[in-house]
């Protein structure tokens, strides 16, 4: 044979072989969405970050007793197959762990000693962030190989909104075996439907399906990749261009651009993160109250909503807004804190502190428009007479200072507030969280007598004298809810959560 | 001593007034190249612009109207002549402010950095020894710092204001003016004119202050007017990454950055401000290099100079 036949003959032959590849490989190719997301974990361990998006990640590899269906309007197990309060002892919880459950890897089943190893974790650990979502439990049991006791300190009504997505059940002989560092790092199994394939902190995180996993349906994808892009315009490019699949967070002024794509869809949806401007009343001059209340009416929310925000935010004019547990339209009209310069100017004269230097702290590409909003509250509350400043740190600096209770005045977020109650235990009851470091005898009241409240418009009115209570003090101006836009692939079916977690379970590939 | 190393006025005896012209014509002559003709006008433009801010801005650069937001320019006829920001700030106002910022900090660097750079570099080779081994540690270590990561460490850890700013941009700056006055110092200090200097009883002080330090400024000019480009690309840089000024001081590399997220749907937020550091940078370039042609000794000898 010729050289040259050979060589025609090889080439034939490798092109008839990369076509057959071509050929099989969409049916066997997997399936990968990629996530433009603002926000990220901090660390390998799952009890060690308290943001909403973490929560949604660690319980998709570790698993959660469950979590809010916002199809339903209530809460669905996960882990728990089901739950019960005691009759007799409101203070006395049982959760019922679904049978045969197999973890990665290995395919050791879930037992209640992990549950109850995990809530110990939760309160001991020296990286945890979820001591507060804890702090009610006195005690935890295992009462057989299923079943878990979680008894509490007193009654609390909205215990599952504390316990269900944020206590990560992890893994009591990997710890024991080779303690919290390496049993996170190198044996991150769980019983989720997805493996944790990769973290790389700050920038990506890769989980990739556990076919076997009673979770794990056909229609999920097979690689979930959150990937951190907080510039928009970036998360914005990379959808157009096909590099990610889901965007997170879309400012109004890029919509156009989504909305115009052949390649993406812009899908809307209603937030329960309460935006807000903190003031830490134990830093001083903000433990001056009558600071705290001019700060709040010179505050144009209307014009930044319609100029910065173009319209994609709802007023707050009580702590929560409408869709929201507890929520009263009556109640919230007389709880509304007035744009009004001149009531601003006022107390702040009768305050004493007429050219105060004041500096708020915001950070840069975390929230919707999140520096423009602040900037524009510059002025005006240059206008009743502070002489403010803004600071923008980068965002680990910021938020690790906002958690130790270090920032005096803060513009930040409260994602996941679907029932009030954990949010503003955190943030408004007396050592709740460093955060605000709020503290009033009658909130403290009124907080835990909501939570001990079983009776659900019982409750509704205990929360809302709770939030009378604290717009009276003004610790924080409640701002608005953004109207989140997500850009969406053409390819890819989502709908997007109010709480700005994303689970697998919920998208699927066209 | 030779012919060429006089004065000029020293070769050609002045003979009338024609012959002064001439020789204001031949001095003038090499700083007439275009290179320092427009990258002069340039610097100027920048003097001009930071100087009579005040005077010449149409609105307040911090003056907010949330009712006109993202104004494209309006040029002649508009309100505002390079549109307004995400804020309703003019864009305009906020560029001749901008220029004040970058002028400020440019020669102020550059001061102080010449100043405490031909200092220590004149005093490392003045006196050799153990004190040239101290002083050229220091600047072994302090040059190891990548310069950009050290200025945002600094800012990062003393927080904003536009002093933190000048400092952790003369951190470094310094250097490259005491390794160019020292080398000179090391040959200055063994020539004749030093001797008789030392001999006639002048205290070290006295031989650095009015021997020395005179011969270094030619160097430190040149090396003075390509820092001077550098600080301000810095400063963009860190006020870019947010870690320049306060926000509420106007600078061209903050417009940049708050620009970038509005570049596909607003471009003049962030074309404007990029131009002005691109033109700034580009015009103190050509006016260092065009004066390094005078001034390089070396370029002289090899014809390519203009001296």
């Amino acid at each position: 044979m010729k050289l040259g036949t050979r060589i025609m003959g090889a080439g034939f032959a490798t092109a008839a072989l990369m076509t057959a590849a071509a050929m099989v490989s969409p049916v066997d190719a997997k399936t990968r969405v990629a996530v433009g997301a603002t926000e990220t974990i901090s660390s390998h361990n799952p009890h060690g970050d308290s943001i909403s998006m973490g929560y949604g990640i660690w319980c998709q590899v570790y698993g959660c007793l469950g979590f809010f269906d916002f199809k339903t309007g209530s809460y669905k197990g996960m882990l728990a197959e089901r739950w019960e309060i005691d009759k007799k002892d409101p203070n006395v919880w049982t959760f019922y762990l679904r049978k045969g459950l197999k973890r990665h890897n290995d395919g050791k089943e879930l037992t209640s000693a992990d549950v109850v190893h995990s809530f110990w974790r939760m309160k001991n650990d020296p990286q945890s962030r979820q001591t507060q979502n804890v702090k009610h439990v006195a005690k935890t049991e295992a009462l057989d190989k299923y079943t878990v006791r979680v008894t509490t300190k007193k009654p609390t009504a909205p215990l599952l909104e504390f316990l269900f997505d944020r206590v990560m059940i992890t893994s009591k002989d990997l710890y024991d075996k080779h303690g919290s560092k390496i049993a996170d790092r190198k044996h991150p199994w769980g019983w989720g439907p997805y493996k944790l394939k990769k973290i790389e902190i700050g920038q990506r995180i890769v989980l990739e399906k556990d076919p076997g996993n009673r979770w794990a349906s056909k229609s999920m994808p097979d690689e979930l990749m959150f990937r951190v892009m907080r510039e928009a315009e970036q998360r914005v490019t990379a959808l157009l261009n096909k590099e990610i699949q889901i965007a997170q967070f879309i400012p109004p002024h890029l919509a156009s651009r989504i909305a115009k794509s052949k390649n993406a869809n812009l899908v809307p949806t209603s937030s329960v993160e309460l935006m807000f401007l903190a003031m830490s009343p134990k830093h001083k001059p903000w433990d001056n109250a009558t600071l705290r209340k001019a700060v709040c009416h010179a505050i144009n929310r209307d014009a930044i909503i319609k100029a910065i925000l173009k319209g994609q935010a709802n007023r707050l004019d009580a702590p929560i807004g409408q869709g929201q547990y507890g929520y009263d339209p009556e109640a919230a009209k007389k709880m509304k804190v007035e744009y009004d310069v001149a009531k601003g100017k006022a107390l702040l004269k009768k305050a004493g502190m007429v050219g105060l230097k004041v500096e708020l702290h915001t950070p840069v590409g975390r929230y919707v428009n999140d520096k423009q909003v602040t900037e524009s509250m510059i002025p005006m509350l240059k206008a009743i007479g502070l002489d403010a400043r803004l600071k923008t740190p980068e965002w680990a600096t910021l938020w690790a200072n906002v958690q130790k209770g270090k920032v005096p005045f803060f513009y930040m977020g409260r994602g996941g507030v679907v029932d009030p109650s954990p949010a503003f235990a955190q943030y408004f009851e007396t050592n709740g969280s460093p955060r605000i470091g709020f503290s009033n005898a009658n909130v403290d009241r009124l907080l835990q007598k909501e939570r001990a409240t079983f009776d659900p418009e019982a409750r509704k009115k205990v929360l809302n004298q709770a939030f009378a209570e604290i717009v009276k003090h003004q610790p924080a101006c409640f701002m608005w809810r953004h109207k989140l836009l997500y850009g969406i692939a053409k390819n890819v079916s989502y709908k997007p959560t109010p709480t700005g977690r994303i689970w697998g379970y919920a998208i699927s590939v066209k | 001593m030779t012919n060429s190393v006089l004065p000029q006025s020293a070769r050609e005896p002045v003979t009338g007034g024609t012959e002064h012209m001439r020789d204001f014509r031949k001095a003038l002559g090499p700083w007439l190249k275009p290179k320092i003709i427009v990258g002069g006008t340039f610097v100027l433009l920048l003097c001009f612009m930071g100087v009579f801010s005040p005077l010449i801005s149409p609105y307040d650069p911090n003056a907010q109207n949330l009712l006109n937001t993202l104004q494209p320019p309006g040029w002649w006829a508009g309100e505002n002549f390079l549109g307004t920001d995400h804020v309703g700030r003019d864009i305009l106002s906020r560029i001749f402010f901008g220029a004040r910022i970058s002028l400020i900090i440019a020669i102020t660097v550059v001061l102080i950095s010449g100043v405490v750079g031909v200092a220590l570099g004149a005093i490392s080779g003045y006196f050799a020894g153990h004190i040239d081994f101290g002083i050229q540690k220091l600047v072994e270590v302090v040059w190891a710092f990548p310069p950009l990561l050290l200025a945002i460490a600094i800012v990062a850890f003393f927080g904003q204001s536009l002093i933190i700013l000048i400092v952790a941009l003369v951190v470094q700056r310094w250097i490259p003016y005491c390794r160019v006055a020292r080398g000179q110092a090391l040959s200055l200090r063994t020539r004749d004119f030093v001797d008789a200097a030392r001999s006639l009883g002048a205290s070290n002080g006295r031989i650095i202050g009015v021997h020395i330090l005179p011969n270094l400024l030619q160097a430190a000019l040149v090396i003075g007017t390509f820092a001077m480009a550098s600080a301000i690309i810095s400063e963009a840089s860190l006020s870019f990454l947010g870690l320049g000024v306060p926000p509420e001081i106007p600078t061209w590399g903050s417009m940049l950055a708050d620009g970038r997220t509005y570049i596909s749907t607003s471009w003049w937020l962030a074309l404007f401000p990029g131009l002005c550091i691109f033109f700034t940078v580009l015009g103190i370039n050509m006016l260092g290099d065009g004066m390094r042609d005078i001034f390089d000794p070396r370029l002289k000898r090899s014809g390519t100079g203009t001296g």
